[in-house]
């Protein structure tokens, strides 16, 4: 998995390689145990691409994520979704504009950098909205792992960036009524009417 | 969060991403041992001086690397 040479920072003879792994496997058959019977310990096989090894780290460590989509005419019913699943089931709404606003109104890092975005009549890229809902979703709290996701991707791109360096989706609802289910597409939509936002 | 696993199974490389991922921070325990002087202390006294660096943290969120 790791690029070893001589010339690499930390390079290990394979001598001192095979023993420091004969070591490892020595300890490992108490400690391995140990941890599986007393902590949330959890074994992954790393000899396989890094991407699938990150795919089974992650279905351990991200939280259920849940994208309601706005419907075509019904968002009476998308706020009733949301309710339903904050009341009942514990999810977290996330609504990106009032994290937006709560930013900038507490003038956080964050909130000063979308501010200075805005001012300059630049578009919020999906990189740093996706560094603030990071800091939210991963805040430290084991039982805040459920969230919702209401005006959050509304583009292509924010559903890539989001995927690829926050969390996967868990699930998307449609609130389709009559009409036909609305895809994640780009349609080349900035996320924000940005006067409203400030 | 601690990961473990023999010598270059990629437990850096994994700490690393999962680190970025979560907003957390990666502290190889290798590496503690030498910048904190720790080299050839007991395990005990190795493991007090680690228990005391992460008690000092405001909100420890922490993937250990490398212990236990």
């Amino acid at each position: 998995m790791n690029d070893i040479g001589q010339s690499t920072k930390g390079y290990v003879s394979s001598g001192i390689l095979s023993q420091k792994i004969k070591e490892y496997h020595k300890h490992a058959r108490t400690l391995v145990p140990f941890l599986k019977g007393n902590t949330a310990c959890v074994e992954v096989n790393t000899d396989q691409s890094f991407e699938k090894t990150m795919s089974d780290i992650n279905v351990h460590i991200e939280p259920t994520i849940i994208h309601i989509r706005p419907g075509a005419n019904s968002n009476e019913l998308r706020k009733e979704i949301t309710e339903q699943l904050s009341k009942k089931h514990g999810f977290v709404n996330l609504d990106v504009n009032a994290l937006i606003r709560d930013e900038n109104e507490r003038k956080t890092a964050i909130g000063t950098e979308i501010h200075q975005m805005v001012s300059s009549n630049r578009i919020i890229p999906a990189e740093m909205i996706v560094r603030m809902i990071k800091r939210v979703i991963y805040s430290g709290d084991p039982y805040l792992n459920k969230f919702i996701l209401t005006s959050f991707p509304d583009i292509i791109e924010q559903a890539r960036e989001f995927e690829t360096n926050c969390s996967k989706i868990s699930a998307i609802i449609y609130s389709t009524s009559a009409d036909p289910v609305v895809p994640i597409k780009n349609n080349n939509l900035s996320l924000f009417n940005i006067d409203s936002l400030f | 969060m601690f990961v473990i696993g023999p010598k270059a199974s990629g437990k850096t490389q994994v700490g690393a991403n999962i680190a970025e991922r979560t907003n957390m921070n990666l502290i190889n325990f290798t590496d503690f041992i030498s910048t904190n002087g720790l080299r050839g202390k007991s395990d005990e006294e190795v493991t007090m001086a680690l228990i005391n660096s992460l008690s000092k943290e405001v909100c420890a969120r922490v993937i250990l690397e490398s212990f236990p």
